[in-house]
């Protein structure tokens, strides 16, 4: 439990970086302490409420309390989840996931639909780890060509292969990383609300292809109801 | 909205073999959209071995849920076995066919002790078991005591009793993206490129302190570089991600080095920050739609419902505008125990905030629910996924209340037609307000409020006699007091299964009536085939539609009615408790309508077989093993005629603990 000593007003400013977008918006954060607390004390509350969020103190003011740092939306987000900072004002996250795509891939022809928020899959962003083929690269393009994000989500003909000793110890040499190519692939995600159209890559990452893998395919989302 | 986006042509996907296959949860904590979904695949197993299949589904959920952090996060995870028929038993080996439904392989691509089942036939037997369930965790169990396995989109193991730890150490690869951390020198020999850079989550190419990932994991006794080999003791170990130099892992010996080991601290986080990632902190936000209008005097009661660790909630923080205006209290644990508790693993208040516009004035708010999961598994969360809300804009309009106020109701729960057919079902619609609502017109929602793309039109009825009167689709009064009874056909032309949809009536001088589950909604389901169409309905002793059980233990009862007007067939029906897992037992069985004597036995899922226009009665023995509050949109139980996953048939009751 954080402290409960906190009494008078603490001023927290905010710079949310949004999590898909360098987009940054000042937000404003209240607490109220008694003005007691010391500097460090204040910190430390700060720094507990956020736990590893990305944020930096630029100010702190103990007699009126008020404390100034930039942050993002994270950040923000787990401000609000402490009931010890008693207010705080700015923007919630955005919801850059806004759209739940499921992507079909088959003989050259690509097939999209929408699906629930539920089915999609968490793809991590710009993630490049992983085995060779174990992750697909999706980029998310906007209506004016610029790639606004990229998505990795599991090859769904990947296999993987480690190889361990009767002790458990892993086998030098053993590992293997398949494909099944004979399949067509089928992948769900969330993409921004800004998307127009996808662009879905193989063996990104991997050495069979280091920079941006191969294209597997690519398609228009078209945002109205006309032209469907 | 968008409906469908785009379609080159039509696409003729492969059509795998079909199998008969049953998926069966074999531990259900809440819907499945709002869990964790691991699903434990047959292959290989031919329908009079199912039984094996079934003992070892069970070894492998005991293994993973039985194991740290899994246990601690048991709720969270909505565990199911997909019984699928092979026509032979056992698994292909290079040269050697054996005719099983998902085509596993032993030694395939060429190597011996790699098995590979056919993901193609695997993606089918997922989306035919339920395509709208989300399999996050998938495991392919293969009938052979052999050793072998394998991991990627699909894990595959075998009967043989080292599988376990080699699928652990797959799932820190496939569903948290954790690193290898031992060392291959050669894979090094082509790193980075090979595998990519380490993933900065368990391996490093940091090697200080206060570089490291985890560094508020290592205690400032630590060495740095640290050599020693104490299990479990955070810090700065070279070698990992294949390389022996230049590279850092945290700990000296996890699962992601060797097999039969803890994951270990760093791992664990992990672990945890992906199942918060993944599944919402929230079961269930009333209202689910986040942009809300009230009149200057009115007034709005926003409810959520956390998430349950170990039978402890999570505690709710509700602000305004940002400023706080509901805060957890000491009495707020959560502890099942407490008096005050009500039963379902937090306090009631605490997850309720009523918005008055009298004290916020016209304009627009924001409402937020927050919660936070404090566990100390995690100590580094720098995207917060630890920490979940959810928010309401609400503008408050210049208008007062309108004088007339409505709620609506439909019965029954749920329809299953077939071919496009139009499912019909009634509905009630009451005005509580104080003068005639006028202008009124029914519409079909779904869950937001928004279109459900079935077509729909209503008569209204004779409330003694059910019969339609009138024209279609009217625009009808209500008297203050009063209400009107309607019938309503609803038609989706695609195949739809339990699709929830909400009859919500509108006047001139009234707001909205609520949607609430099981309240004025239904499951519909237009399917390809006939399938059975069970009306039900559920009579309870005293106030009808409310089962009150006693807060002393003893046993309540519910009586059922039901009769199949679709096709023949077997079906399964249960109670859902809901997706806060109400603190209730019960036992169904068939009772002879003469009587009311039980002719079955009494199970918790009953196996029924329905001819056409059959009729049968049921009677539901529970009680309650913790307090309930009265809050009858909120806690209800469904009575449920599955066919797998499929709705055929329901019903439901509001309860509520009584002295």
């Amino acid at each position: 439990m954080t402290n409960r000593k906190m009494r008078g007003v603490v001023l927290l400013g905010v710079w949310a970086g949004l999590a898909a977008s360098a987009v940054a918006d000042p937000i404003t954060v209240h607490i109220h302490t008694d003005g007691t607390m010391s500097e460090q004390a204040l910190t430390e509350h700060v720094r507990s409420a956020l736990r590893g969020a990305r944020a930096e103190i630029l100010d702190i003011d103990t007699a009126s309390g008020v404390i100034v740092l930039e942050g993002d939306a994270a950040a923000a987000r787990a401000l609000r989840a402490d009931p010890d900072i008693a207010s705080i004002n700015g923007p919630h996250s955005e919801s850059v996931n806004a759209r739940n795509l499921r992507v079909t891939l088959d003989q050259g022809l690509v097939l999209v639909e929408p699906i629930a928020s539920s089915m999609a899959m968490i793809a991590p962003v710009n993630d490049r780890t992983g085995w060779p083929g174990e992750m697909l690269r999706v980029e998310v393009i906007d209506a004016t060509g610029s790639v606004i994000s990229e998505r990795f989500v599991p090859d769904p003909r990947f296999v993987r292969f480690e190889g361990w000793s009767d002790t458990g110890v892993h086998e030098a040499g053993s590992n293997r990383a398949e494909i099944q190519t004979d399949m067509p692939i089928q992948i769900q995600l969330a993409v921004p609300e800004a998307s127009a159209s996808l662009a879905v890559f193989d063996q990104a990452g991997s050495y069979q292809s280091p920079s941006e893998g191969r294209l597997l395919g690519s398609v228009q989302l078209d945002l109205t109801e006309a032209g469907q | 909205m968008i409906r469908l986006l785009l379609t080159l042509t039509a696409l003729a996907l492969a059509a795998p073999v079909a199998s008969a296959q049953t998926l069966v949860p074999i531990q259900l904590t809440g819907d499945p959209d709002t869990r964790l979904n691991y699903v434990i695949m047959a292959d290989g197993f031919t329908a009079a071995e199912m039984d094996a299949f079934r003992t070892s589904a069970e070894t492998f959920k005991d293994l993973l849920l039985g194991s740290s952090p899994y246990v601690r996060y048991a709720d969270y995870f909505n565990v199911y076995r997909l019984e699928i028929d092979s026509n032979e038993s056992g698994v292909s080996r290079p040269g050697a066919p054996v005719d099983t439904a998902l085509g596993s392989e032993l030694g395939c691509f060429n190597i011996g002790r790699l098995l590979c089942a056919d993901n193609n036939r695997a993606n089918a037997a997922l989306a035919a078991a339920d395509p709208d369930i989300n399999f996050h965790i998938r495991l392919v169990v293969v009938n052979t005591t052999d050793y072998g396995g394998g991991g990627g989109f699909y894990a595959t193991t075998t009967l043989h009793p080292a599988a376990g730890s080699v699928f652990e150490h797959e799932i820190g690869h496939s569903f948290a993206r954790l690193n290898d951390e031992y060392e291959d020198a050669n894979i090094c020999a082509q790193q980075p490129g090979l595998y990519g850079p380490p993933g900065e989550i368990n391996t490093s190419a940091q090697s200080t302190r206060g570089a490291s990932p985890w560094t508020m994991w290592i205690d400032a006794a630590t060495p740095v570089p640290t050599t020693g080999t104490t299990a479990g003791v955070p810090g700065m170990y070279e070698g990992g991600h294949y390389c022996s130099t230049g590279v850092w892992r945290p700990t000296n010996d996890s699962l992601m080095r060797s097999l039969n080991r803890p994951m270990e601290q760093i791992n664990t986080e992990q672990f945890v920050r992906m199942f918060h990632r993944t599944v919402a902190g929230f079961d269930i936000v009333n209202p689910a739609t986040g942009a809300l209008a009230l009149p200057r005097d009115g007034r709005i009661r926003l409810s959520v419902i956390p998430k349950t660790i170990t039978g402890t909630a999570f505690a709710i923080t509700w602000r305004v505008n940002g400023q706080v205006v509901q805060a957890p209290t000491q009495a707020d644990s959560g502890d099942l125990s407490s008096p005050s508790a009500d039963g379902i693993g937090f306090m009631a208040d605490g997850t309720r905030y009523t918005f008055h516009s009298t004290q916020w004035g016209v304009g627009q708010h924001t409402v937020t629910a927050s919660l936070r999961d404090d566990t100390a598994l995690v100590r580094n969360d720098p995207t917060s996924d630890m920490a979940h809300e959810r928010s309401w804009t609400i503008t408050v309009e210049d208008r007062a209340t309108p004088d007339a106020r409505l709620a609506a109701a439909v019965l029954p729960y749920a329809r299953s037609v077939s071919g496009g057919a139009p499912a019909t079902a009634f509905s009630t619609i009451v005005n509580s307000g104080t003068v005639t609502a006028t202008n009124c017109t029914l519409a079909l929602q779904d869950g937001n409020g928004g279109a459900t793309g079935a077509t729909f039109s209503y008569r209204a009825t004779d409330p003694a006699t059910n019969t339609p009167t009138g024209a279609d689709n009217p625009a009808f009064s209500i008297p203050a007091g009063g209400f009107s009874t309607f019938v309503f056909s609803t038609a989706f032309a695609g195949t739809v299964s339990g699709s929830e949809v909400f009859v919500v009536a509108d006047c001139d001088n009234s707001d909205p009536s609520p949607r609430g589950p099981g309240v004025n909604s239904a499951l519909l389901s237009n399917n390809v085939a006939a399938t059975p169409d069970i009306v039900s309905i559920a009579a309870t002793i005293g106030t009808p539609g409310i089962s009150d059980i006693p807060s002393n233990g003893a046993r309540t009862a519910v009586a059922l009615s039901a009769v199949n007007i679709g096709a023949a067939g077997d079906v399964i029906l249960r109670a859902d408790l809901g997706p806060v897992s109400l603190p209730v037992e019960f036992d169904i069985c068939e009772t002879n309508p003469a009587t009311g004597v039980c002719v079955t036995d009494r199970l918790n899922r009953l196996p029924v077989t329905f001819a056409t226009n059959e009729v049968k009665t049921f009677a539901v023995r529970m009680r309650s093993t913790g307090p309930i509050q009265f809050a009858p949109e909120r806690y209800r139980i469904f009575f449920l005629f599955q066919d797998g996953t499929a709705p055929r048939g329901g019903t439901s009751v509001a309860v509520r603990t009584v002295e």
